[in-house]
């Protein structure tokens, strides 16, 4: 279907089940409906049509005109570029609302967030509501609900200072876990050997293989949303949102950028464009590359490891020398971007140049070590009917066999530019030469990773190919005015921007004097921790049952490298 | 010192040896370490980083106390420290203690012996895992007695095959013989080559090294012997780190015997001591530069697959067992 038909169809459905429908951007369509009945026929429709479940948001709208809770479902077509919002209204004083767990299983982690967050609890069809308490943890009270409006920040924190004064340790142990007998619990976490997130894993064991993962997060809680809605104005959002998740902080800033840019309706000129498509790119580099690195020293093979993160830190460094931070942080405004010097366009040409080139040697040299194919090929395998059923996004779908890149599905800035297009078409829709980079393995999601890694380096070159003719080389700010308009008072805007782990997604509503009412999240991550978990429990690819041992968890766990802190915000 | 009785001069003879091998064993780990990290471009700690890792957790370190844990879990490190001090010093790094008039306990070391002291250590370190009751020690110990499981045989098979050349499962006799003959002579063998190569295998295995384990390795879920000492701390740490460190430089030893036996001291020691000593030091340095340089071009095996690697070892170990039978007995 063209995009012209499927839009009408959506227009059409929508008109049917909503009672209100209106037009957010050009290629979305929004609806509102308040009937829980009409919310699960319309989702039916949606996942037979495959659309993807983008988000779910939450937002307290006691206080505005509908006097009442409302959940933002947000969907996206998997292959164009149209947007579909679902507003449903709760209704006034209810705290309930039909979940849509059955037809779309990535609703779980949102629904979980909304339960303890707003305290809204979602009916499951079986009749069961959430569970409460797997997001916020021991030392925040149960009855916390801090997205909630009614309370300021100092009376939240006084209700969890005075929750604690007693001093008990309030966790749940292991030992209340169910286990069948014969097999044993193994907790792991949330506080790990080395220096990474805190995230606790408990596994169901028998022996060597792993029956069962459960994944506890939000250890990283550090009300991030809650913020967003009473501390920064729009206009300065930008460094919150750079702390999101310190490895993708520049696509954060970008999506948040963007969704400003969409309210006060001031898109960024060309230039800013560019460099936002080149400081895009960068950051997907060095990750992957760091990623591999990794691989390869979970696998043992130091010395490439260590040859490997040379590379990445060599990029690092290009990002310090041109960007002025090594994590590109700073560089995004509402409006466009700002460099601390003129972009030295023939230095980043030439040592990325260098750096892919020995990046491909050290990958190469991977993929001929027997050793390391025989540890990541048949290890830890997402099927693409698992990525599909969970809503796994980005690199992790990609490797799996799912086309799902929003540079190419929701292109924006430069990406919409079809000298760009033409170089993105063969590496994310995954009809190359190589299969072996679609099985959803260990090792498919490393040549993803490496394809991925050529594919943003030819992207670079072009892109700085049009900066050379570009009549603004000497310039370090590239900014449009941004000018908020009070009409626009609390409507919602969206901004994304593909990251390296996949798409990013800020969802926000403009509140009075310039401030944010209402800023959601969307990590890739959210998504894609559901993914990890199918990738090891138990499984079947291709009619054979497949286990996982202990020991090849943490390959499995670094192949996906997801974020602790862009999930539990 | 000719003028000791017999029993009294070995004795001297052992805690000289083991004391030796004890203080220079940290060393060993150490500069296995730094080879390693220069292998990989990183500039390594020094060789001398183990003795302040001891010194740290001997004497700055308080050990908390692990309530629930029985008397085991506490007698475990010394325990297992003195199963590789006694190995320390049977094993002829310096001297052979098979000397003339010895009493009969004390006429060299016997290659069963050693490895019912290893599976001893093995033992005691897996009953304090069991004793700690958490469950990276028991996946651990499941783990470490998988491998010791395959690896028995392994060495069975080829000290039955250096007994059955030398017609002595004594390993100072078994040297001693070895002096008498050329560097030719002892590596036209193909018996001495096979079984430098099963025992190489059942080095890295023993010690942790690849492409068995991740030696240095943070990630519990995938440790195999490191996890047992988890629950360690202080002193009781420092002791099995200590013991680790003792336990490689066994095995260093004992293969650099078998590389290059005609270093050893044999009647008087004050004359080839020091020298003894040199060149010994020498065989320890080439033995470690060769275990890190099979290192870095290894990578991990899946813990599966380790039964294979050491299959292959005991195929290795047979042929070995079957050419002295064919030669020597047929």
């Amino acid at each position: 279907m063209s995009l012209d038909a499927t839009y009408r169809q959506f227009y059409q459905w929508a008109e049917k089940y909503g009672e209100w429908l209106y037009l957010p951007a050009s290629n979305h369509i929004a609806t509102r409906l308040q009937e829980p009945d009409a919310l699960r026929a319309f989702a039916r429709l949606l996942a037979d049509a495959r659309v993807y479940l983008a988000t779910v948001v939450a937002n307290d709208e006691r206080e505005l005109e509908d006097h009442c809770f409302k959940i933002y479902y947000l969907f996206s077509h998997p292959t164009e570029d149209l947007f579909l919002t679902v507003e449903y209204l709760l209704g006034q004083g209810a705290e309930f609302y039909p979940s849509l767990f059955a037809l779309f299983s990535s609703v779980d982690s949102f629904e979980r967030e909304i339960r303890d967050l707003f305290g809204l609890k979602a009916i499951r069809e079986n009749g069961e509501t959430v569970q409460p308490r797997s997001w916020l943890h021991a030392p925040y009270p149960a009855d916390l609900f801090p997205l909630r409006r009614d309370r300021t920040n100092a009376q939240l924190k006084q209700a969890v200072d005075a929750y604690n004064r007693d001093g008990l340790d309030r966790s749940t142990p292991v030992e209340t876990m169910s286990v069948n007998p014969g097999s044993l619990l193994l907790s792991v976490g949330p506080v790990h050997a080395g220096i990474i997130e805190p995230g606790r894993f408990v596994f169901r064991i028998a022996g060597e293989v792993i029956d069962d993962l459960t994944i506890f997060l939000g250890y990283a809680h550090k009300g991030i949303e809650r913020l967003f809605q009473t501390r920064p104005t729009l206009t300065d959002g930008w460094r919150l949102a750079e702390q999101v998740s310190g490895d993708s902080a520049f696509a954060h800033g970008l999506a948040y950028c963007r969704a400003v840019e969409m309210l006060a309706n001031a898109p960024p000129e060309t230039a800013a464009e560019l460099l936002r498509g080149l400081f895009l790119e960068l950051e997907r580099m060095y990750n992957h590359i760091g990623d591999v690195a990794a691989l390869a020293q979970d696998v043992a093979l130091e010395q490439i490891a260590s040859e490997i993160a040379v590379v990445r830190e060599n990029l690092v460094r290009l990002n310090a020398a041109i960007a002025g931070h090594r994590y590109l942080r700073g560089l995004n405004r509402p409006g466009g971007i700002c460099l601390p010097r003129p972009l030295d366009h023939a230095r980043i040409a030439m040592e990325l140049h260098s750096a892919v080139e020995s990046f491909n040697i050290l990958a190469n040299e991977l993929t001929n070590r027997s050793a390391f194919r025989d540890r990541t090929i048949e290890t830890g395998v997402l099927t693409s009917s698992d990525a599909l059923a969970t809503g796994a996004t980005g690199l992790a779908a990609r490797a799996s066999g799912i086309a799902r890149d929003f540079r190419c599905t929701h292109p924006s800035g430069v990406y919409c530019e079809p000298w760009l297009r033409r170089l993105m078409e063969p590496a994310p829709f995954g009809k190359t030469d190589l299969p072996e980079a679609t099985r959803g393995d260990v090792y498919a999601r490393f040549l993803t990773r490496v394809r991925e890694v050529n594919t943003s380096a030819a992207l670079i070159h072009a892109i700085l190919e049009r900066w050379k003719d570009c009549g603004e080389k000497e310039n370090t700010d590239f900014l449009t005015e941004i000018r908020f308009n009070p009409d626009r008072n609390f409507t919602f805007a969206l901004g994304y921007a593909e990251g390296w782990r996949g798409e990013i997604i800020y969802w926000l509503m403009q509140d009075k004097m310039e401030h944010i009412y209402r800023c959601q999240v969307r990590d890739p991550s959210m998504l894609n921790w559901l993914a990890l978990r199918c990738s090891i429990v138990p499984h079947e690819v291709e009619g054979k049952r497949v286990e996982t041992i202990l020991p090849d968890f943490p390959l499995i766990n670094k192949s996906f490298n997801l974020s602790y802190s862009g999930n539990d915000l | 010192m000719q003028e000791f009785p017999p029993l009294f001069r070995s004795l001297i003879i052992l805690i000289a040896q083991a004391s030796f091998n004890a203080v220079i064993a940290p060393g060993a780990i150490g500069l296995l370490r730094w080879f390693n990290a220069r292998l990989q471009h990183r500039r390594g700690a020094d060789i001398f980083q183990p003795y302040r890792d001891l010194y740290k957790l001997t004497f700055r370190r308080q050990s908390s106390i692990f309530e629930p844990t029985s008397g085991i879990f506490w007698i475990a490190p010394p325990a297992i420290l003195a199963c590789y001090f006694l190995l320390g010093g049977l094993l002829p790094s310096l001297f052979l203690t098979d000397l003339p008039g010895a009493p009969a306990p004390w006429r060299g070391l016997d290659l069963l012996f050693v490895i019912y002291l290893l599976g001893l250590a093995k033992f005691i370190a897996g009953l304090a895992a069991f004793d700690a009751a958490t469950p990276f020690g028991n996946i651990s110990n499941g783990r470490q007695f998988f491998l010791h499981l395959l690896v028995e045989p392994v060495f069975l098979a080829t000290v039955y095959a250096l007994a059955l050349k030398g017609h002595t499962s004594n390993l100072d006799r078994f040297i001693a013989d070895q002096q008498q003959l050329s560097v030719i002579s002892v590596f036209a063998n193909p018996v001495m080559i096979l079984v430098l190569l099963s025992l190489g295998t059942i080095s890295l295995a023993e010690n942790g090294r690849l492409p068995f384990d991740k030696p240095g390795t943070h990630l519990e879920l995938t440790m195999i012997e490191p996890g047992t000492s988890l629950e360690f701390n202080g002193r009781g740490l420092a002791l099995i780190e200590w013991a680790n460190a003792m336990k490689l430089t066994f095995f260093v030893s004992l293969l650099s015997d078998l590389l290059f036996p005609w270093s050893l001291a044999t009647k008087s020691f004050s004359a080839t001591l020091l020298p003894g000593m040199l060149v010994y030091l020498v065989k320890l340095v080439a033995v470690i530069f060769l275990v890190a340089l099979w290192e870095i071009t290894r990578a991990k095996l899946r813990l599966r697959a380790v039964s294979g690697a050491l299959m292959a070892a005991l195929g290795v170990a047979f042929i070995a067992l079957v050419y002295v039978i064919m030669t020597d007995y047929l």
